[in-house]
């Protein structure tokens, strides 16, 4: 817990000072877990302005200051799952704009011009976001949580509402529809040996 | 759905303990966490927020007064066909206590009237004949 129960009660009373403290306090930390679940830099404090508004608007229906994390864990995917589905509203909308690929591979050109390491820290995102975005928001929100972002069954059934092996059960589904994405994403580039290598190490 | 047994063999964490799936993409997802920091937040982004929350607290406290104004005329109007309602009710009740040779005496009466008001004739004076 990154604030004391103190300064939540205080914020749901509606004192502005202490739903400062709670922003500060949480920021960094939501700005990363967003940032992780969408994959677009450029969006992530956009979205992360928005879960703070929400949870200002939110906070007096919290029931107690015990279960504030997984409330604002829930309002992050829920902001994170309108931004994804507005984001594949616009991309289908699009239909001339760049592809995903030529994204990534543009991205990947402006990271060749940086260090080794930093050019493959680019290569293993962008892979991981392409790998992802071929599942479902669902699917992808789920498995990030879980994987990435280190949560436990337990924290995730708080922030679901839905009993562990319900979780379990999608968590097999969504990693063995990664797995698929993954092994096609293999099979369409047999030649670049070198990158599969780096994604596997 | 999936039995028990094959929940059984997913495992703790919802990873397929058969066939080494998760070699691949553990480690792979462990490289994306690290491949993405969390990222420090620009100086406009509390601001931000608070600009977010008075633009939104403008539009539900407009929002909250057009309910109000609303909800008042809802009330007024509620109250007057109450009122309406009421009065229709006791007109018909004041109609439903008379008899039926009464109404049909009030109703005949009306008809007569009007008769003897398109002849130009006056009932009630009598006839300078004697009615013969």
């Amino acid at each position: 817990m990154q604030c004391d129960h103190s300064t939540i009660e205080k914020a749901q009373k509606g004192d502005d000072v202490a739903f400062n403290e709670i922003v500060r306090a949480y920021r960094k930390r939501i700005l990363g877990t967003i940032s992780r679940l969408i994959g677009r830099p450029e969006d992530v404090e956009d979205v992360g302005q928005e879960v703070f508004v929400r949870l200002y608007y939110s906070l007096d229906q919290l029931r107690s200051p015990e279960v504030f994390e997984p409330w604002l864990y829930r309002l992050t995917v829920n902001a994170a799952y309108d931004y994804l589905r507005r984001r594949k509203r616009r991309q289908e909308s699009r239909m001339s704009d760049l592809s995903e690929q030529q994204v990534v591979l543009a991205d990947a050109a402006e990271s060749g011009r940086q260090d080794n390491d930093r050019q493959q820290a680019a290569e293993v995102r962008d892979f991981v976001q392409a790998l992802l975005s071929e599942v479902s928001e669902d699917d992808q929100i789920l498995l990030t949580l879980k994987e990435v972002e280190g949560l436990s069954l337990k924290e995730l059934e708080a922030v679901y509402g839905v009993n562990e092996n319900a979780l379990k059960v999608r968590l097999f589904r969504a990693r063995q529809r990664v797995l698929r994405a993954y092994e096609k994403a293999q099979s369409e580039q047999p030649d670049d040996e070198s990158r599969r290598k780096a994604y596997r190490r | 759905m999936m039995g028990d047994s094959e929940l059984a063999m997913i495992g703790d964490t919802g990873t397929h303990t058969e066939g080494g799936n998760t070699d691949t993409l553990g480690p792979l997802l462990v490289r994306y966490r690290r491949a993405c920091p969390d990222p420090n937040p620009g100086p406009a982004f509390t601001p931000g927020i608070w600009r977010r929350i008075e633009a939104r607290r403008g539009i539900t406290g407009k929002l909250r007064i057009y309910a109000r104004n609303l909800a008042t005329a809802a009330a007024t109007a509620c109250l007057l066909m109450v009122g309406l309602q009421y009065v229709s009710v006791a007109e018909r009740s004041a109609d439903d206590s008379l008899t039926y040779v009464d109404a049909l005496g009030r109703d005949a009466e009306t008809e007569v009237v009007a008769y003897a008001s398109f002849g130009g004739v006056d009932i009630n004076e009598p006839a300078p004949d004697g009615g013969r």
